[in-house]
């Protein structure tokens, strides 16, 4: 019975993301169509696209926090939210509400201005990131060409935020925890940078859209040989101290720190910061799964026909959901497996270990294209 | 000679050569540890030998770098004037540098980087190149004059010099993009040859030309905007004052005279009247501050001022006859050379007496060491323009070349203030020879041979050049 | 559209540019100096370089004003510093600095027809940004790395003596 409804589900899934072809004409479609339209149409369409994008990040943050909860629970031999909806789904639900209706505070000395305007930089700067992230061949709303460039350069008006938020509460927790903060993105922002820089070298293209074709004949993970790995892994390190997340949560270190940067904030604001914390997480998901894991691209693998065929017939949202979900879970493992990291050895694992490390990889990266030695498909 | 488009690397050898000696410095200290003091030195002085050696003898010369650099007579000339700077503060400096405690890799590597900087200035065919080659200069110097932390004056010194530093290039940079938005080209010879068909008469070029006026007159510390100059010099460390005032400046003069003279002479009616102005202000302001100054330094920082004037001379001459070119490059060398000296020395003979820099401090040179007193004041003499020394030839050239140019007054009026200026060189002089020392100053112990050497060498080339100028000028002249 | 985005975009500049010297606060001055960093992004994509857009925005908002927002956090000036105004002689500078913007100016007022020859980007920017800096310009590219290197000698070497001394 059960295999019958996921078989069902996978066929409506399949028929409405229409895939079967999801190679170059959907792209060339979907630009010749852009090019077509006026300037306000095209605003329209932008708008809509940010439109759909806010009510989803709105779902994801919601499944993302509820999973978080549920996978610490599993870890520290909990059960996590049970009460509220079937298993607790609604739990998180109730306590967004609970945070809205709460009073909203604001310390007498802050910098008003500022304090109202942190938190809608961090959201703002995410979900500029996240329309470029393609969920499947047609599920994106834009494909700019810059795309990873776009990603980081976004990245920063998250940061600006935090450092403002910290500044504008006038509380030396939340200056602390907001210098720490950006003391720690910009370090490893050097690594992360660094690493996306081999697919960005093997695919010859800063277009995300272009980097999921580009692994049709196998991810970068494998047919990048050794640099690939190690600046996969390089990635989901220095992505973990960007997200400010366990083991590098010294930011908002509570035994030190409170919160760290949004100490000060209640309500509404702070469930801003809340949502931004995990949908980061789920965009450094979602673009490694992209850059290193084929994106929405099916595993194949050479020479099994049959294998092939069957893990085409699986729709390509799925593909890339399993992907960014895998990964969000390994950072939930990391989160609720490892203590937390002292600030100097933060500072020597990017300054000592990661940097040199990436920079090498890099280079060798650039050797193994020159030699040729990886698979086809590289750049022409 | 060779076309435009290769890379001709081989005629940029000598930049190479530097900033690759700079690089093992930093290596060697990192690799050596406190035990490679000595390596510094040594990593430095075969990479400014080999890079003087294949200045005077290039291996390929014209334009390199897709005509992003030029090695022309005028990047020879200037070049050889940074690198003899260089060699004589490596020779001279060892002493200064270990009696401050100056952090020596960081001294030797940043002084080659900026080496490196001024070079590509000398030599470069394209705009963008000048503004690199400044900045690559000014940043090392800016990082210089702050590795003395004993004196407070030495941060303070640093700041000044970086802001009004950042001031000038950004009206450079802004000049800059206004000529480029003129001419639509950034390379030096495809300026001049575009503004031949171009009606000059825009205010987009003439304003584009007089801002990198400014943006250069700045570097050069020409009055009106000069007043960092005196208070930089005079907080940095005295051996990084040697190098700021005469290589920077030589490289500056030079980089000056490569946008000016060729690039932009077509639109010479724009420029020349403000430089004009400039220069007679330098040369009034520069002479007459230099008369009350009590700091030895900072009467040489204003000397150094007054000079600038003297050398926007033969720059006015050089935009009517490019030969000129010749008498700017002629003086840069004897000039760079003196104050090089002049700053080291006086230092080290401060640093016996009072330690102030004040003039006071000469009293009684010569009767405890009249070697050295022979030499300074044959510096001295050469700075005030006095026969037989090349500082006379090199003046002579300057105010002749004005003469020709048609700017007589400017030349009367470099002239008077020459007069004025013999003044304040002799009284150094006298300081030295007709008065004791003042009672109670300690022994006098003999300067560092290094020092010393250097010194001789300086003045004896003084002399020579003095009597048989055409050693130098046959180079100079080869533009 | 266009015309109207890139009028939007100067004024915001504009205001931005006038509120960096006119804000008493060191905080708000910088951010309205990234306000004016993010309009030229936007005038970079109007131009048809998003590449020099993006670069930017990770340069300016990404790096230098967050180093910004870094020292003046904490210098921590109190409101009696902010109060004194600068020295009497500081005012000098803005005589030079309103003669350049009146010559640029009245420059681009009166240039006329042929005031950028320069023509457009080229298509394809990264790629052709790239090929250019790495054969044209190849000599002032590395003329940076120099500049690069010389700057981070200067830092270690003022940052680190004050340690030994400390």
């Amino acid at each position: 019975m059960k295999a019958a409804w996921i078989t069902t589900a996978l066929l409506a899934l399949h028929s409405l993301s229409a895939a079967r072809d999801w190679t170059q004409p959907t792209l060339a479609e979907r630009a010749a169509e852009a090019a077509g339209r006026s300037p306000w149409e095209s605003a329209f369409w932008i708008g809509l696209g940010l439109a759909g994008t806010l009510a989803a990040m709105t779902l994801l943050g919601l499944s993302l926090v509820y999973a978080e909860r549920k996978i610490a629970a599993r870890f520290q031999c909990r059960l996590g939210p049970t009460r509220v909806g079937w298993r607790g789904t609604l739990q998180t639900l109730a306590d967004t509400f609970k945070l809205i209706s709460k009073a909203d505070l604001v310390p007498r000395d802050a910098d008003r201005l500022l304090f109202f305007t942190a938190p809608w930089l961090v959201v703002s700067g995410m979900l500029l990131a996240l329309v470029n992230i393609p969920a499947s061949p047609l599920l994106f709303v834009v494909d700019l060409n810059i795309g990873l460039l776009f990603i980081s350069a976004v990245g920063a008006l998250s940061v600006l935020g935090i450092l403002l938020g910290g500044w504008a509460s006038n509380n030396k927790w939340s200056l602390l925890g907001s210098m720490r903060a950006g003391a720690q993105i910009i370090s490893y922002e050097l690594s992360l940078t660094l690493s996306l820089l081999v697919i960005v070298l093997f695919t010859g293209s800063l277009s995300l859209g272009e980097i999921v074709q580009s692994q049709q004949e196998g991810w970068w993970l494998w047919r990048g040989h050794l640099p690939a790995m190690v600046a996969f892994l390089v990635f989901v390190i220095a992505s973990t101290a960007e997200l400010n997340r366990t083991p590098f949560d010294l930011a908002e270190g509570e035994s030190e720190l409170t919160a760290g940067f949004h100490t000060e904030y209640s309500g509404l604001r702070f469930a801003l910061f809340y949502l931004a914390e995990f949908l980061n997480m789920f965009i450094a998901a979602g673009l490694a799964a992209t850059l290193f894991l084929g994106g929405w691209m099916p595993l194949h693998i050479a020479g099994l026909q049959t294998f092939n065929r069957v893990m085409d017939f699986i729709p390509p949202l799925v593909w890339f959901g399993l992907k960014t979900g895998g990964l969000i879970f390994v950072f939930m493992w990391l989160r609720w497996t490892f203590p937390r990291l002292r600030i100097d050895q933060l500072l020597k694992l990017e300054w000592r270990f990661l940097l040199p490390l990436s920079m090498v990889n890099l280079l060798v990266a650039a050797l193994v294209l020159l030699l040729g030695v990886y698979g086809k498909g590289g750049p022409a | 000679m060779s076309d435009a488009s290769s890379l001709n690397l081989l005629s940029l050898l000598p930049e190479m050569l530097v900033a690759l000696a700079g690089l093992l410095v930093i290596l060697a200290n990192a690799v050596g540890r406190d035990s490679a003091d000595g390596a510094h030195r040594w990593i430095s002085l075969l990479g400014v030998l080999s890079a003087l050696w294949f200045t005077l003898n290039p291996l390929a010369t014209g334009a390199a770098m897709s005509g992003t650099a030029v090695h022309d007579g005028l990047a020879m000339a200037g070049n050889t004037v940074i690198l003899a700077v260089l060699l004589l503060l490596l020779l001279g400096g060892e002493s200064y540098l270990k009696s401050r405690r100056i952090p020596l890799a960081e001294y030797h590597s940043l002084s080659l980087f900026a080496a490196t900087g001024m070079m590509s200035l000398v030599s470069a065919g394209d705009l963008v190149t000048v503004f690199m080659g400044i900045e690559v200069l000014s940043i090392s110097l800016y990082c210089m004059a702050a590795l003395l932390n004993e004196e407070e004056g030495g941060r303070e010194a640093a700041l000044k010099y970086f802001l009004t530093g950042s001031f000038a290039s950004g009206f450079l940079l802004f000049g800059m993009a206004l000529v480029f938005g003129f001419t639509g080209t950034t390379n030096l010879d495809a300026i001049a040859h575009s503004l031949t068909s171009l009606d000059t008469d825009n205010w987009m070029l003439i304003g584009g030309a007089l801002l990198m006026l400014i943006g250069f007159l700045f570097k050069v510390s020409v009055a009106p905007f000069h007043n960092w100059a005196p208070d930089v010099y005079d907080g940095s460390p005295a051996i990084v004052t040697a190098f700021m005032s005469t290589a920077a400046k030589a490289a500056a003069f030079t980089g000056l005279a490569r946008v000016f003279v060729p690039a932009l002479g077509e639109a010479a009616d724009a420029w020349i009247p403000m430089l004009a102005l400039c220069a007679a202000l330098t040369m009034i302001l520069g002479n007459f501050s230099a008369l009350v100054q009590d700091s030895f330094k900072r009467m040489l920082a204003y000397s150094g001022v007054a000079h600038a004037g003297y050398l926007l001379l033969g720059i006015l001459a050089a935009s009517s006859d490019s030969a000129h070119m010749a008498s700017v490059l002629f003086y840069l060398l004897p000039y760079a050379l003196i104050n090089g000296v002049l700053f080291l020395v006086g230092a080290a003979i401060s640093r016996q007496r009072s330690g102030k820099n004040l003039l006071d401090d000469f009293k009684g040179l010569a009767a405890d060491s009249p070697l050295l007193a022979i030499l300074i004041t044959v510096c001295l003499l050469a700075l005030a323009g006095i026969p037989p020394t090349a500082g006379f030839v090199g003046k002579f050239y300057l105010f002749m070349g004005a003469v020709d140019a048609g700017h007589v007054g400017l030349a009367c009026l470099g002239i008077l203030t020459s007069v004025v200026s013999v003044y304040f060189y002799l009284r150094v002089i006298v300081y030295a020879w007709f008065h004791k020392a003042p009672a109670g100053s300690a022994p006098w112990t003999p300067l560092d041979g290094g020092l010393v050497l250097v010194t001789g060498l300086s003045a004896l080339l003084l002399l020579v050049l003095g009597v048989w100028p055409n050693l130098w000028l046959s180079i100079t002249a080869t533009i | 559209m266009e015309n109207l985005v890139f009028i939007l975009l100067s004024l915001l500049a504009v205001l931005g540019g006038l509120g960096t010297v006119s804000m008493r606060n060191p905080v708000h001055s910088v951010l309205c100096l990234l306000l004016t960093m993010l309009c030229l992004a936007g005038h970079y994509i109007l131009l048809q370089a998003p590449f020099m857009a993006a670069v930017q925005i990770i340069v300016y908002a990404g790096a230098i004003i967050i180093l910004f927002l870094f020292v003046i956090v904490l210098l921590n000036l109190r409101d009696d510093v902010l109060k004194r105004r600068t020295l009497p002689m500081g005012r000098l500078y803005y005589i030079p600095a309103g003669l350049a913007v009146m010559l640029v100016l009245t420059g681009l007022f009166r240039a006329g027809s042929n005031w950028i020859s320069g023509g457009p980007a080229p298509e394809g920017t990264i790629e052709a940004l790239g090929m250019e800096l790495f054969t044209k310009w190849v000599y002032p590219f590395e003329l940076t790395g120099v500049l690069l290197l010389a700057a981070m000698v200067g830092a270690v070497a003022m940052t680190r003596r004050d340690k030994e001394e400390g």
